[in-house]
């Protein structure tokens, strides 16, 4: 595995260096890399990204550097690690997202749709559906701030429409 | 706008695919903005509800009943949900161009609907997921299925496996997660279609006693996956087309969640391989197998190349990782 280390550069200036391999679960940064667009030492500006949120994008690829690349080594090599990687990634994961506010969560699922990382995205919005799973409308609404721009008509009426879901 | 509601469709539409429809739909009624969103969402998911009503599985089943079609149907439900629920909302999808059905019982029976077998099913993927499955019936063909997943199934007998993948003319892809649950000593796979075919026997504590394991007879199998820290027996037939075996034959297990994995040999005692052509990816997993298996007694390929002699001298030379194994050219 290659170990070459690319800079990033956030919206708001700051630089970070991360190892290619990690910085490939990115498909837009991947395409940089391939078409040679990535100086050596020349950090990729990243215009829709601020520092904070970067980090934890980069905390979230280091982390997964390794399971990807798994599927290419199929030998026997030592599968109980690989099974104690899976759980503790799994602990991992939901330790990372159990430890920012919604706000933030918002702003990294949109860093990760910039940067088109998939695992990344579908672990932000699963852990968005689970805060509305289980709650009225009213509930979601206050957790999220939706201000409810329906007359009490309508309201009504949409109830209506598929009162099963409501019950 | 709120944050959320700024998300754009696609992103909203991620976060409705991982709830149920009910839950999906109630989302109609946050604001304009999501009004519609709901309608595009292509799975239909129905989970089970504690304590159960009758009336919402009904409900969902007439939801169902409106849309125009319906590409994905999961039913995640339990024992209280029984076959005159589950039926309708089956058949409705089936009617409305169904093509992936998913459905996890908790653990409880389930009569596969008969909407299934109709020629005019377009069921293309089938995933069965803890349950138990009651035996088919004659004289019926699933035909439409090609890619099925037996997840924690129990079947009635071991026949019953064997039924229930005859009755697949077209099945090109399985998938069999064996845990304690499944209740079958010898699970023969003899599908003459598959291409594709993944095991896993690594899950659980608990193992029957006497002899278990995998018969797998897949003529134009092109990939095969196998984990499995169980089986005491396998026996192999006929795979020429093989270009990809990926063998783990061993068993993990954790002291407490912290500790560090032990590796321990799978318990495989009896290996059989008949119609062995001595392929690169056959050699590979022979050698494998031998090589790893600490438990291994008997291992017994059976060939009518003519190089044989060459192929066998070659397996002779493996150092088997057990010291008891006796190995047997036929």
């Amino acid at each position: 595995m290659s170990s070459n280390m690319i800079m990033l550069k956030s919206s708001d200036g700051a630089s970070f260096e991360i190892e290619e391999a990690a910085a490939r679960k990115s498909k837009i940064i991947a395409n940089m890399i391939e078409v040679e667009c990535v100086d050596e030492d020349k950090a990729i500006p990243l215009q829709n990204v601020t520092g904070n949120i970067l980090a934890l994008v980069i905390e979230y690829c280091n982390k997964h550097i390794v399971d990807d690349d798994d599927d290419v080594a199929t030998e026997e090599a030592s599968e109980e690690e690989e099974e104690a990687k899976k759980k503790k990634v799994d602990d991992w994961e939901a330790e990372f997202m159990n430890s920012m506010s919604l706000e933030t969560m918002f702003e990294l699922l949109l860093a990760a749709n910039y940067l088109n990382i998939k695992s990344l995205i579908d672990l932000v919005c699963q852990t968005i559906a689970n805060n509305i799973k289980d709650k009225t409308p009213e509930e979601v609404r206050k957790i999220f701030s939706i201000e409810n721009d329906f007359t009490p008509e309508e309201e009504e009426e949409i109830r209506k429409e598929n009162a099963w879901a409501f019950g | 706008m709120d944050r959320i509601s700024e998300l754009p469709d696609e992103l909203l539409l991620n976060i409705l695919s991982w709830l149920s429809t009910k839950h999906v739909i109630a989302t109609s009624v946050l604001s304009q903005r999501w009004r519609s969103l709901w309608e595009e969402v292509k799975t239909c998911r129905f989970d089970a509800e504690s304590p159960p009503k009758a009336r919402t599985i009904m409900m969902f089943a007439f939801f169902v009943c409106r849309r125009p079609s319906v590409g994905s149907l999961h039913l995640k439900l339990d024992r209280n949900y029984e076959d005159f629920f589950i039926n309708p909302v089956v058949d409705n999808a089936v009617a409305r161009s169904l093509r992936e059905l998913r459905i996890d019982m908790f653990y409880s029976w389930l009569t596969l609907s008969k909407s299934l077998y109709m020629i005019s099913s377009q069921v293309e993927t089938l995933i069965l997921e803890k349950l138990s499955l009651v035996d088919v019936p004659p004289n019926v063909l699933l035909t439409s299925v090609k890619r099925l997943h037996l997840l924690s199934v129990r079947f009635e007998t071991d026949e019953s496996v064997k039924r229930l993948l005859s009755i697949c003319p077209r099945l090109e892809d399985l998938v069999v997660k064996r845990s304690s649950y499944t209740s079958v000593m010898i699970f023969t796979i003899h599908v003459p279609t598959l291409t594709s075919l993944a095991i896993d026997y690594s899950f659980g504590a608990s193992r029957p006693t006497g002899v278990h394991g995998f018969v797998i007879n897949a003529p134009s199998l092109r990939r095969l996956t196998i984990r499995d820290s169980f089986s005491n027996y396998l026996r192999f037939e006929n795979m020429p087309q093989l270009v990809q075996a990926n063998l783990k034959l061993y068993r993990v297990q954790y002291k407490d969640s912290d500790s560090v994995p032990e590796s321990f040999s799978s318990q495989l005692e009896i290996l059989e391989w008949r119609q062995y052509k001595g392929t690169k990816q056959e050699k590979e997993a022979a050698k494998y197998i031998l090589a790893n298996v600490t438990s291994l007694k008997k291992a017994t390929f059976y060939s009518v190349c003519a190089e044989k002699h060459v192929m066998f001298k070659d397996l002779e030379c493996v150092a088997r990782a057990s010291k008891t194994c006796q190995l047997v050219f036929e």
